[in-house]
């Protein structure tokens, strides 16, 4: 208990800290580009926390989330920029049809498996992607939607500091509204049907609407972003929300540590500045990249983040044990 | 006495095997009911029928003399059924308390709003989960582990805080499915007591399968008995204990082994 | 047309389920989708093709490519899956779709980013020979069937009756109790990825002579449709896998022709989605363990 306890401050005053340098880090961090960084940090942040409470907390494998932030960019990039709605509807819309969409693809598919899962949600997100490709007369198909306004502070067009600072506070909320819902009653809902749905379904949860649920709220935060996004860059493209950027996302959670509140922070973080921080090393960097992710995966299985929740070990302790582990193989991949 | 818990002339075919035929038998409330056959009897088949996992192929399976056939599990827990795994089901990841606040799920009301705008009344219902939980796993004899993680105790321990977590959905009748497997004779003979006191003290009717017969012989008021997906008995356990046919479905026709079993 | 599609979807298909199989096969031993996979066929086309453009004759650079990929597909067992066979299957794919990278960016700087042609250094011409008046086959296209049947057949004979064969079905059913029965489990895992990355060398070469290029990205569209067929026929089961590729293929061919051919890649999915809402299992897969 005391053990837990001390983990819970540790990862307490570990997130205050973070949220700090958040708060500050436009102070310090002025060049143009470092900036541009820092807004792509929030936006995968706040897309990791949103992908955890699908992945992490209930524990459904779903590899379209891109999709869905696609999709909020879209509406954005669609009703403000093409039909000039103003951007507080287009933020609001986005959110919902990714939603809707979201449940849609949902409701017949919750009743597969674990990986029969995945497979329809990479297929939906292609399908998705080709829809964004080839209906000209909604999406300008590959050429894309160009021009979306920027909004307005003070009469002036936001620039990337306001950028910021609204990524990191839908960030923060994305953050807050899965904590809240981690770690109360609907939350332990989510965590039974991760751990055991057909335990889950004999003390009273009905699987099937609690995923939906899970699915529904994390699109309509994938949705949020996806329009902060548009607003950001001014354009949406079919190529911006591909298959890669949906792996990318899983492996933010997965790496930070699926179902920790820090986890997709700490893993959205180091995925996205990882193949800057290489850049030095030229075409490589994205080798190593993959190479790294590899080796983290071995060391920390549990994710990064994952120590705090399941009593931590020394990164000596895990190699000796996962060398072990190997050797003798005696559990399977479960 | 009321009736709790109905099977109907139920039958369950998979594909051509016919693992229940034409079973009716009835639950009635304040009563601890055992349910025993050989291996490969339906006795699990017949505890899925009524737990719905599967409707029944035919006949009916009725709860405070409703028809549930088409009830998905969830829902018959929210009328007052739960029920325990043979092999036991906990969530493995979570501390013993977290196993049981989440059996107060649907005893429990919070929604999305109360849930993320921590609204008074949505503190109050979670602090009031934490409570009951918690006297739930004393009631087990579980209070001092409130804290540890489900997949860190013992056996024994694991099947009382699942028998907690099936209690903390307020049932009405519990289903217990081979509770006393694999445990020793202390763990049995504190199981015995825990399930006399679930009665008694919560005044739950209790359904159990066990194969233990030495456990079903001391704790059932009556029994049912299964073989080959029939019926072949039902009464108190002396009556059980002799009957012909009982006798010959687990034993053949050795007379040491017979003697041996009447003796239990 | 209708016969010309299906001879062309036909073809298509048997690829898919060459390399269908090898996620079927891991997904039967490890239970965990190897995303590596379908690189490990694009760097089986590349080995192709660069043993064919330095002179070796088709088939022996064939062979050579396969015993390439099986060493790859062993070393990326081991050093990227091994240590982590006892944490969670997550841990294992996020893994994988490392290696996936790795392996991609590694093509892109080993070979350049450019297509390249592969019939050129076949040393036969591609020629066609109509079966009815308006519908062909080409020697390719029998060429990559006999050879994917060919292939198939011989995985069967090797499952169904060879020593390590039946080690690999035990290990698939129970790896515990194989283990127990002294078979060398670690051996076997590493057999799987040896076959279904030789296998894919194939699938490889042939996906690159049917469409005529050799590029680093085409694993992903080849690798996502040949583990939709994996899905399809039911994964983990091996003539699920050749049913489910041959399926898809033909489908694919039919729909992009019939419906509309903007949105080939899609049909695959679509007709994937509606099998697995009628049967959630895919068509040939076992029911779950309770």
């Amino acid at each position: 208990m005391k053990e837990k306890l001390k983990n819970i401050k540790k990862e307490k005053l570990f997130g205050i800290l973070v949220l700090l340098f958040a708060l500050t880090a436009p102070l310090f961090i002025t060049k143009a580009y470092n900036v541009h960084l820092l807004v792509l940090c929030a936006i995968y942040v706040g897309l990791a926390t949103s992908m955890n409470l699908i992945l992490g907390y209930t524990g459904l494998f779903t590899l379209c989330h891109a999709a869905f932030f696609g999709m909020g960019a879209y509406t954005t990039a669609i009703l403000v920029g093409k039909f000039g709605l103003p951007i507080w509807t287009g933020f609001v819309c986005s959110g919902f049809i990714a939603a809707l969409f979201g449940l849609l693809i949902a409701w017949p598919s919750l009743r597969l498996r674990g990986d029969y899962l995945a497979i329809v949600t990479l297929g939906f997100g292609q399908i998705v992607r080709l829809i964004e490709l080839n209906e000209q007369w909604l999406t300008n198909g590959a050429m894309g939607i160009t021009a979306i306004p920027k909004p307005k502070w003070f009469g002036q067009s936001f620039g990337k500091v306001q950028f910021y600072y609204l990524a990191l506070v839908i960030a923060l909320l994305i953050i807050f509204i899965v904590y809240r819902i981690a770690h109360t009653r609907i939350g332990r809902a989510l965590i039974a049907i991760r751990e055991d749905d057909r335990a889950a379904m004999a003390i009273g949860i009905n699987v099937r609407s609690y995923k939906m649920l899970a699915f529904g709220v994390g699109c309509f935060t994938a949705g949020l972003m996806g329009s902060v996004y548009a607003h950001y860059i001014s354009f949406v493209a079919p190529d911006q929300y591909t298959f890669q950027i949906s792996v990318n996302i899983f492996i933010m959670v997965v790496l930070g540590g699926m179902g920790t509140t820090m986890g997709p922070v700490i893993g959205a973080c180091l995925l996205t500045l990882l193949p800057e921080v290489l850049r030095f090393i030229g075409d490589w960097r994205m080798l190593i990249y993959g190479l790294l992710l590899v080796v983290c995966m071995i060391f920390r299985p549990q994710g990064i983040m994952g120590s705090f929740q399941i009593g931590g070990t020394s990164i000596w302790t895990t190699i000796r044990r996962r060398i072990e582990r190997g050797k003798h193989s005696r559990k399977g991949v479960e | 006495m009321a009736v709790l818990l109905e099977a109907k002339n139920v039958s369950k075919f998979f594909g051509g095997v016919k693992a229940l035929t034409d079973v009716s038998f009835a639950v009635k409330e304040g009563e601890i009911l055992g349910m025993i056959g050989p291996n490969g009897a339906g006795k699990t088949t017949m505890f899925s029928c009524m737990a719905g996992v599967f409707p029944p192929t035919e006949g009916e399976v009725l709860m405070f003399g409703k028809n549930v056939n088409a009830l998905p599990t969830h829902k018959r827990v929210e009328m007052g059924m739960a029920r325990t795994f043979q092999n036991i089901k906990l969530f493995a990841n979570c501390s013993a308390a977290e196993n049981v606040m989440a059996g107060r799920h649907c005893r429990t009301k919070n929604w999305l709003l109360p849930t993320i705008f921590c609204t008074p009344g949505g503190r109050k219902e979670e602090k009031e989960c934490r409570e009951s939980a918690l006297s739930y796993l004393e009631f087990v004899g579980l209070g001092e582990k409130s804290s540890l993680f489900a997949r860190n105790l013992p056996y024994g321990e694991q099947r009382s805080l699942e028998i907690a977590r099936a209690l903390a959905t307020e049932p009405k009748v519990i289903l217990l499915d081979e509770p006393a497997a694999g445990m020793n004779e202390i763990e049995k003979d504190a199981l015995q007591v825990l399930v006399q006191r679930i009665r008694e003290e919560l005044k739950i009717t209790v359904l159990i399968i066990e194969h233990d017969m030495k456990v079903v012989m001391n704790l059932c008021d009556r029994i049912v008995v299964l073989n080959q997906g029939e019926k072949i008995c039902e009464g108190t356990p002396q009556v059980v204990r002799t009957d012909e046919k009982v006798i010959e479905a687990y034993l053949g026709s050795s007379q040491g082994r017979r003697e041996r079993f009447v003796k239990h | 047309m209708f016969s010309q599609q299906l001879i062309n979807g036909l073809t298509l298909g048997t690829i898919f389920a060459l390399v269908a199989l090898g996620y079927s096969m891991v997904y039967g031993v490890l239970f965990f989708v190897n995303f590596a996979h379908a690189d490990v066929m694009m760097f089986g086309a590349y080995f192709c093709l660069v043993f064919l453009s330095s002179g070796v004759p088709v088939v022996l650079s064939l062979i050579l490519a396969m015993v390439c990929c099986a060493v790859m597909g062993a070393v990326i067992e081991f050093v990227a899956y091994r240590a982590l066979r006892g944490s969670s299957r997550l841990a294992a794919m996020a893994s994988a779709l490392g290696v996936s990278t790795a392996l991609q960016i590694a093509a892109q700087l080993i070979f350049g980013s450019q297509t390249r042609s592969m019939r050129g250094h076949l040393s036969f011409e591609v020629k066609q020979y109509y079966i009815t008046d308006n519908a062909y086959i080409t020697n390719l296209q029998m060429l990559t069937i006999v050879v994917a049947v060919c292939m198939m057949a011989a995985l069967q004979f090797y499952l169904k009756k060879t020593r390590s064969g039946k080690a690999l079905r035990a290990t698939a059913q129970d790896r515990e109790a194989a283990s127990l029965m002294g078979i060398n489990t670690n051996r076997v895992i590493s057999q799987t990825f040896m076959i279904g990355s030789a296998l894919a060398a194939v699938g490889g070469f042939l996906v690159a002579a049917t469409y005529d290029a050799v590029y680093p990205t085409m694993s992903i569209s080849v690798g996502n449709k040949a583990f939709a067929s994996a899905i399809l026929g039911g994964i983990g089961n091996i003539p699920g896998a050749m049913i489910g590729g041959v399926l898809i293929g033909i489908v694919e061919s039919l729909g992009a022709a019939y419906l509309s051919s903007s949105y080939r890649d899609a049909i695959a999915f679509v007709v994937l989605i509606l099998v697995l809402l009628i049967k959630p299992t895919g068509i040939m897969g076992r029911r779950e363990k309770k």
